[in-house]
């Protein structure tokens, strides 16, 4: 069963980080899901400029406001589009509207899983609209920081420097237990020559 | 809760469930060894696995081989368990432990 798991697992978790959206319920025991949470920085992008947001308040389309906390979704990528002005923007807009507009697919995928022991709870993206590329928003995109349960960065150098500190222990006593293992097997060989 | 003492609690209470789990499967003669090999070898693993985490799949993967596959081998050899019973204890003691672990996110 081991054996199988050390197969299985290590495939199920490389899938965790290909570009392409992993499956929701892929969280193999002892991890669990982070959420994954995206600022929209600045609304200004370009000069008088309009921006759509999907998914934006659960999974509806919406105008961008500067600040706004866009939520993560595993079945398609955070799309920006530039409307124009007066235009309005519909909440659940099917792919042909997207078609119609110029628009950007952001890079960012919902983080798959953490071990239960990490404390990071929550990974933050910060995304900037800098203007507009051929009529589609340009970006720059600041992140991931990791968060504890309370919302604050996690030092992961901090945990690093504790976990190694643990695996250290661990080591030594497991080299301890070896040596002490090796010595009484060669003590038993010593008394069975002399016997 | 400061982050690195989140974490160091949280392998804490696996590593506590998993020895736990060791004391009551290893057997009376070999009880003593099995349960020192289950504590050094779970803070290995255990804090590996969180150190493995952040460095992306390769990462996760070395974690994984060192917890299924080292953990069993680390039974056998250095606890003195046969290997199947090695096995059925790597079993349990880790979902034991996860289970301890899952239950006490709460609590940090």
């Amino acid at each position: 069963m081991n054996a199988l798991l050390a197969i299985l697992l290590p495939i199920v978790l490389w899938g965790a980080d290909l570009s392409a959206p992993p499956a929701p319920d892929l969280v193999p025991l002892g991890y669990r899901k982070i959420h994954t949470e995206v600022v929209l920085e600045s609304a200004g992008g370009a000069p008088g400029a309009r921006y759509a947001v999907e998914p934006a308040d659960g999974a509806n389309c919406a105008e961008i406001r500067s600040g706004m906390v866009v939520a993560m979704r595993y079945s398609r990528p955070i799309r920006i589009a530039v409307v124009t002005a007066g235009e309005e923007i519909p909440e659940q807009p099917d792919e042909a509207w997207w078609l119609g507009h110029a628009f950007v697919e952001l890079p960012i995928w919902q983080e798959h899983a953490r071990p239960e022991t990490s404390p990071i709870r929550r990974a933050r993206y910060t995304v900037r609209l800098v203007g507009a590329d051929g009529g589609a928003p340009r970006y720059e995109i600041d992140g991931p920081v990791w968060l504890d349960a309370n919302g604050e960065p996690v030092d992961t150098g901090a945990v690093h420097g504790v976990m190694l500190g643990l695996a250290g222990v661990g080591l030594v006593g497991l080299l301890a237990i070896a040596l002490r293992r090796r010595a009484a097997a060669r003590a038993a060989r010593r008394q069975e020559g002399v016997a | 809760m400061s982050a690195p003492v989140h974490a160091a609690l949280a392998v804490l209470v696996i590593v506590v469930a998993e020895c736990l789990v060791v004391a009551l499967l290893a057997g009376s003669g070999r009880r003593r060894r099995a349960l020192g090999v289950a504590l050094f070898v779970n803070l290995l693993v255990e804090s590996l696995i969180v150190v493995g985490d952040d460095f992306g799949a390769s990462g996760r993967i070395a974690g994984f081989w060192l917890w299924c596959v080292g953990e069993m081998v680390a039974y056998a050899w250095l606890g003195g368990l046969p290997l199947l019973r090695a096995l059925f204890v790597s079993l349990l003691a880790n979902l034991v432990g996860w289970l301890a672990m899952t239950f006490s996110v709460g609590v940090f």
